[in-house]
């Protein structure tokens, strides 16, 4: 495993965005962002990182969710381990899996989804946890 | 008339049982009377022994008194074979044996007439007095068969008694001459006398039978009328019973759909049409949308949206004025003709479906019969459309409550997401602040951010529950409920606090009874639920205290979850608001600054929605009780109640 994992970053808003890329890179990992889901996949022709974090609702709705569906499909990408972050939880837990599962199958591709703002020591632990793993 | 008899369906009324004999005589007439005719004729071979005894001794001679027994007789066995076959007849009369009891009859009078006409020859022929019987006779006849049969049996008497004079005048037949004190009448050697006494006997015969005919053309017709009257109430009956289970099934309801299927559905059977509709004005005010069909209409009119300004007949209905077609070929003025006629309808009726004088849309029957809808039928539509429309207009109603609160509960989700975005990228930027990513910070600075960081999340968590309280509560039904396994979610839930327990110095105890039942929930709702109670028990008891989290069986099946702790309790002046949105005790605002007042009204919406209790026991400075019941199966029912008691321990009525 690579010292400095690299971390994909896509969320729409600018500032979670820079907060997350200065506390995870003064933890140890390189981080690479994106705005929404075209650059992310723009991003993605150049790099392959360890593990990505996705915002759920960005220029849509389920554009996170939309995106994790693609990624699942990208050469390279399928087993990437994919972090959700949302601040509209309740809305994911009533409409998401139901609503969502004809795009994705049977399988959520996100393993792990969280409520914004998660603390910094929960997200780190997390991605310690999942990269160790 | 026979589909009386078979009708086994209850009206809404219990008619009297004195109406139900009355028209099972009226049909079974024949029947009855002709049972009757036979106890009568146990009198007739009586009468002619008694007679044929006693007349020699009132100096009367008979010429042959030995045929009089036997014809006696010959009545008498003719008789008791009636009697044997009476019990074999219908009580309950179809057409075939209607039949039956016709010929049953039809035998008894030929017996009757064939015992006259020997009785008649052997007592002396055309002066025998017995001829008299005949008038009886032939009434009887009028009245047991049609009433003008009668003239057939009257030429048949005619007849048989002008045979017997002319035989014995002429002398084909012994002449049997009844001889008084050694008299015997000298009638047949007088034609002229033969013929006057039959002329008059005729008259007699014939006379009786014209007037016989009459009455009982009469009677008989007001015996129909009182048949067909008899019938109509029946049906009424029956037609109010339908529309009272109708109104019964669509007044529980609340869903529209539901309403509008059960009234379609109900009203073709009651008003036995093949298909009914309901179209209602639509939201833009200018057409009408049919909103539910019964019947081989569906085919035609499902879906459809009827322009009113393109439609005549609409328009006439919604301005309140019932619309029929005995015929839809012939009428111009009605669109879908052709397309209804394709799935066999010929008669159509349209009435305006009117609550408080508002016509909110059209009841449409349809039938294959041409003409089918009389005036009373236009009667029977109307007063069902008045009596859905109100259920109608309460399912719309409660819809637009319903959309009000889904749309209310929508813009609540916009809000907290809008809100809730801003707050969590400030707080991440206060992290990265706080944790000295872009530089030290000095321990004022420190304190202050850090102030700032539990200020937001404090604020995170108002706009969480927020959302939680302005779930619509369809929303909240659609939500499953599932068995929930309380003993594992407690666990989990209880778990989750013991950090903070033991940071806060504060004992936290669990205790589950083995025996716990499983409940109807929804397992995040209850989370929820044990999560505020064990949080505010956390939040308001000092450093040292204890807190005791318990769950057992309760009475009726319920169970029981009851958070108890020694902290700083509840006022009693603050126990009847402590269920209101945002209301906060000041004793709790004293110790904790933080908190949204929202805690409480969460856990008692939840308990609500579960058909639960909450029972509160409380004294300032002693420490408080949350007891909170779950029916093991979900009632549907909103029988909530909050108790909330200073120190007292009364419980709350047992819900069972």
């Amino acid at each position: 495993m690579d010292s400095h994992p690299l971390v994909l970053v896509v969320d729409d808003d600018r500032d979670i965005r820079q907060s997350l890329k200065i506390i995870l890179e003064n933890n140890g990992y390189r981080v690479e962002a994106a705005a929404d889901g075209k650059q992310a996949m723009k991003l993605l022709d150049t790099i392959t990182p360890n593990i990505i974090i996705l915002d759920v609702m960005m220029t849509t709705d389920t554009e996170g969710f939309d995106l994790a569906h693609d990624l699942r499909a990208r050469p390279g990408c399928e087993e990437t381990p994919i972090i959700m972050l949302t601040s509209f939880l309740d809305k994911v837990r009533d409409e998401g899996p139901d609503q969502y599962q004809h795009i994705m199958g049977q399988q959520w591709p996100a393993k792990w989804i969280f409520e914004k703002p998660i603390e910094p020591e929960r997200l780190l632990a997390k991605l310690k946890a999942i990269l160790e793993d | 008339m026979d589909a009386l008899f078979d009708s086994t369906e209850r009206g809404l009324f219990d008619l009297p049982e004195d109406w139900q004999r009355g028209r099972r005589i009226i049909l079974g007439e024949l029947r009855d009377r002709s049972i009757w005719f036979i106890k009568l004729r146990w009198f007739v071979p009586i009468g002619i022994a008694v007679g044929t005894f006693i007349s020699p001794y009132l100096g009367i001679d008979l010429a042959s008194p030995g045929v009089l027994y036997g014809v006696a007789l010959l009545v008498l066995f003719y008789n008791a074979l009636f009697y044997r076959w009476r019990h074999r007849l219908p009580v309950v009369v179809t057409s075939k044996q209607r039949q039956a009891i016709r010929s049953f009859t039809r035998w008894q009078v030929s017996c009757d007439y064939a015992a006259m006409f020997l009785l008649i020859h052997f007592t002396g022929g055309i002066t025998s007095p017995l001829i008299f019987f005949f008038i009886f006779h032939i009434i009887f006849a009028s009245i047991l068969l049609r009433p003008r049969s009668s003239y057939g049996f009257a030429a048949l008497v005619i007849l048989g008694v002008s045979f017997i004079a002319l035989a014995e005048n002429q002398g084909w037949m012994t002449h049997h001459p009844v001889v008084v004190d050694g008299h015997a009448s000298t009638i047949y050697e007088h034609p002229v006398r033969i013929f006057i006494q039959l002329c008059f006997f005729s008259a007699s015969v014939l006379i009786t039978a014209a007037s016989t005919t009459v009455i009982m053309t009469m009677l008989r017709r007001r015996i129909n009328t009182l048949v067909d009257l008899s019938r109509m109430i029946d049906s009424l009956n029956r037609r109010l019973s339908g529309l009272f289970s109708m109104v019964q099934a669509i007044g529980r309801e609340r869903d529209l759909d539901r309403v509008l299927s059960i009234t379609t559905a109900e009203l073709a059977k009651i008003g036995e049409v093949m298909g009914t509709s309901i179209k209602l004005m639509a939201d833009d005010g200018v057409s009408l949308a049919v909103k539910a069909t019964h019947g081989e209409v569906t085919r035609v009119l499902e879906g459809m949206r009827i322009e009113l300004s393109r439609s005549p007949v609409s328009q006439r209905v919604m301005n309140g004025e019932p619309f029929v077609v005995g015929d839809i070929v012939d009428s111009k003025n009605f669109q879908l003709a052709d397309r209804l006629r394709g799935v066999g309808v010929n008669s159509v009726l349209f009435v305006p479906l009117t609550v408080e004088g508002r016509n909110i849309g059209i009841l449409g029957a349809y039938c294959s019969k041409s003409d089918r809808f009389s005036e009373d039928d236009v009667q029977f539509y109307r007063l069902a459309a008045a009596l859905a429309a109100i259920a109608i207009d309460n399912a719309l109603a409660y819809e637009a409550i319903e959309r009000l609160g889904k749309e209310r509960s929508f813009f609540m989700m916009r809000v907290a997401h809008n809100l809730r975005a801003p707050i969590a990228a400030m707080t991440s930027m206060l992290d990265v602040v706080l944790n000295e990513y872009i530089g030290p910070l000095n321990n004022d600075q420190k304190e202050q951010l850090a102030r700032m960081r539990r200020r937001a999340s404090g604020m995170v968590t108002m706009v969480n529950e927020l959302l939680l309280l302005t779930e619509s509560e369809k929303a909240v039904r659609e939500r499953a409920f599932t068995l929930v396994n309380l003993t594992d979610l407690i666990g989990r839930v209880y778990r989750t606090f013991m950090d903070e327990a033991v940071e806060r110095k504060t004992a936290l105890k669990l205790t589950i009874d083995d025996d716990l039942p499983a409940v109807e929930g929804d397992p995040d709702a209850l989370s929820q639920l044990l999560e505020n109670l064990i949080s505010n028990a956390l939040k308001y008891t000092p450093v040292g205290g204890s807190i005791k989290v318990e769950a057992y069986p309760s009475n009726g099946g319920s169970v029981r979850i009851q958070v108890s702790d020694n902290g700083i309790g509840i006022p009693k002046d603050a126990l009847p608001n402590l269920f209101n949105e945002f209301y906060r005790a000041d004793n709790a605002r004293r110790h904790e600054a933080t908190g949204t007042g929202l805690g409480l009204a969460i856990v008692q919406r939840i308990v609500q929605r579960h058909g639960g209790q909450i029972h509160v026991e409380s004294e300032e400075g002693l420490g408080s009780l949350f007891a909170v019941t779950l029916p093991r199966k979900f009632q549907g029912g909103m029988n909530d109640q909050v108790n909330s008691e200073n120190g007292g321990n009364q419980e709350p009525d047992d819900a069972t």
